[in-house]
């Protein structure tokens, strides 16, 4: 279970993160959903225990993500938006590398990134050498890394932009199975019908705060219309409404 | 599509101790950098060139003094007049110089004045470019030649008069060279520390560059920051790897420096045989202190470059700044003391040349430059970790 409350964070003079508070539970798939520079990325950066909150605390599985920071990132399978890959190591080896790194070695960690590999249809390109892979194969073995320790937790930016459909359908059926053998998953997406298919949960998240939270149902019947890409741009028009009518009062 | 058996909400894996987990980086960080043929190319050509060099100054510049001194070697120099001073010019070509009728763009041009011999005293004019060595060597061998002439031609006549040269010199010097060899290479041997040092902090610098800016710029340092392992244990890993690398190019430096001097010394008869493979591996082992502070330096700036184009132009610069202490000590008239110890890299620099001049050297001297460099090394690491803690660090932008 990831828990955020109060969070907070701001690049000099540039506030990304405003008391962000939200919850995404085990056995759930959360979605995070807002337009671009909402504080998304940097919400999933201080969850990773990448950068530091200003204030606020982020927790996973009750471990703090500041204080506890090594015990918290075991149990999280990251995949930040920037994929990464070394050039000089092939896919098989990125994830031999992350397993290492989560204590992971022997005939356990071989049977895993070969299931890894198997599962994310890796095999034409799992013993090639990353540089010049396509956005989707890179986007494979990004996942292949953050799943290779199967942590309890998920924290997944954009997890099928650049894959192709055959692919997508699998990354989405591997998310609903973790999250059915009681995961707590936690995405990203642009794709409002990704989040409509895929969560049960979704907070949308506006200039750093959250906006509105719960199902894709309650959230439609919130502002009155059955269509979630609806739902979300007349969420965000409202806010910017609410906004203009408190800077005139004011 | 194949699944995965049930997952585990319990952490898989155990949290290795620190030191497995620094290995698991430095192997990664091998395995990559042994891959990069160009940056194991360029690692393998710097440590060549420096004995190349010197290699080549030296066996030029023995050539070049055995050859040297009046009569030594044969030269040629163009003339106008020979004709007017036919005794001089027998006296030069019996001490092998040939002269032959001036042309138009002659090197090096005799002129004897018109009535010369007539007159018996007269003034030659030697014309030649400074610019170039080879017609100023043979100027000056020429000029030697027509002194010691002059000085013939006096003797003989206040000899005709019943006097003696010595009223008009009444001191003269006598050079005579009492070494047994050729000390010219002693002067190229003292050039060796600051070359290694200079070698060191730039041998592996791409290998730390790439293991740091590098990831940065590449994006792979955050996905790297979200596994469960403390940024000074990816620091000590991949400053592992940089110093291994240092490491293997110092070695191969040294290997050079000592194949290339010894097969020059063989091949100049003369020439002062260089430092034995004893010297040589004493001056590995004291430079392993130093690998780790260039290490360490070269963490500090690629954290303090904002790219890697940067950081290319700081620490292309950096080897300059501990090896031209080096340069100054090896021209220096005076050894330092033990003082010099308490300068990292220079200290070892001055144990270095006095193990190449086989001067004596107090153990105390390699030892305390050894735990001065490495306080400072440790120092500047924990520098390293904390810029590595900073958040404006993690990212490209």
């Amino acid at each position: 279970m990831i828990e955020i409350s109060g969070l907070s964070k701001a690049f000099g003079r540039v506030e990304a993160v405003r008391g962000l508070s939200l919850t995404a539970g085990d056995g759930r798939i959360t979605g995070l959903i807002g337009p671009n520079g909402a504080g998304k990325s940097t919400t999933f950066r201080a969850v990773f225990g990448v950068l530091r909150p200003d204030a606020g605390r982020v927790s996973v599985d009750g471990l703090d993500i500041v204080t506890e920071r090594i015990e918290a990132q075991r149990r999280i399978g990251a995949l930040p938006d920037v994929r990464g890959l070394y050039p000089r190591l092939t896919a098989r080896e990125h994830i031999r590398y992350f397993g290492n790194l989560h204590g992971l070695s022997g005939p356990a960690l071989n049977a895993r990134i070969d299931a890894l590999v198997e599962l994310l249809e890796m095999q034409g390109f799992a013993d090639r050498r990353a540089r010049g892979f396509s956005r989707g194969q890179e986007l494979k073995v990004a996942l292949g890394r953050a799943l290779v320790h199967e942590p309890a937790n998920l924290i997944l930016d954009e997890p099928t932009a650049g894959l192709d459909v055959v692919s997508t359908r699998a990354v989405r059926r591997l998310l609903r199975t973790m999250r059915d053998a009681g995961h707590c998953i936690l995405i990203s997406s642009h794709l409002m019908s990704e989040v409509g298919a895929l969560c049960d949960r979704l907070v949308i998240i506006e200039q750093g705060r959250a906006l509105a939270s719960g199902t894709p149902e309650e959230l439609c019947a919130w502002i009155g219309t059955s269509d979630l890409e609806e739902m979300f741009v007349q969420a965000l028009a409202r806010a910017q409404s609410e906004r203009e009518s408190e800077s005139c009062r004011l | 599509m194949p699944s995965l058996k049930p997952p585990s909400l319990k952490p898989r894996g155990e949290l290795w101790p620190w030191w497995r987990r620094c290995l698991v980086v430095l192997r990664k960080e091998m395995l990559d950098h042994l891959r990069d043929r160009r940056s194991l190319g360029l690692a393998l050509i710097y440590p060549l060139l420096g004995p190349l060099v010197i290699g080549m100054l030296l066996a030029v510049s023995a050539e070049s003094m055995r050859n040297s001194g009046p009569g030594v070697r044969a030269v040629t120099a163009a003339t106008r007049g020979a004709d007017q001073a036919p005794e001089l010019v027998e006296y030069l070509s019996r001490r092998k110089v040939t002269l032959v009728p001036a042309g138009e763009r002659d090197p090096v041009v005799l002129e004897i004045p018109t009535g010369a011999a007539r007159d018996g005293h007269y003034s030659v004019r030697l014309l030649y470019d400074i610019n170039s060595a080879a017609a100023s060597g043979v100027a000056a061998q020429i000029a030697e030649l027509i002194t010691a002439y002059g000085r013939t031609v006096s003797e003989r006549q206040l000899a005709a008069r019943g006097l003696d040269l010595s009223i008009l010199q009444p001191v003269t010097i006598e050079r005579i060279n009492i070494g047994r060899r050729l000390n010219i290479a002693m002067l190229f041997y003292n050039l060796i520390p600051p070359l290694v040092v200079f070698m060191i902090f730039l041998g592996a610098v791409y290998i730390a560059l790439d293991a740091t800016v590098g990831e940065r710029e590449r994006g792979t340092l955050e996905p790297l920051l979200t596994a469960p392992v403390r940024r000074w244990e990816l620091l000590l890993g991949k400053a592992g790897a940089a110093f291994l690398f240092t490491v293997a190019t110092l070695a191969l430096n040294l290997i050079a420096f000592r194949a290339v001097l010894s097969l020059i010394a063989v091949n100049v008869p003369g020439l002062e045989a260089p430092p034995g493979s004893g010297v040589f591996l004493l001056m590995f082992v004291m430079a392993l202190p130093v690998v780790a502070l260039s290490v360490t330096v070269q963490l500090v700036v690629a954290a303090i470059a904002r790219s890697m184009k940067e950081a290319q132009i700081y620490l292309g610069l950096l080897p300059l700044v501990p090896a031209l202490p080096g340069v100054a000590a090896a021209m220096a008239p005076t050894t330092p003391g033990l003082w010099a110890s308490c300068f990292p890299v220079f200290g070892q620099m001055v144990s270095f040349g006095r193990l190449i001049t086989g001067s004596g050297l107090d153990p105390l001297q390699p030892l305390l430059s050894a735990v001065v460099t490495l306080a400072v090394a440790a120092a500047i690491f924990r520098w390293a970790i904390w810029l590595y803690e900073q958040e404006r660090n993690l990212s490209a932008d």
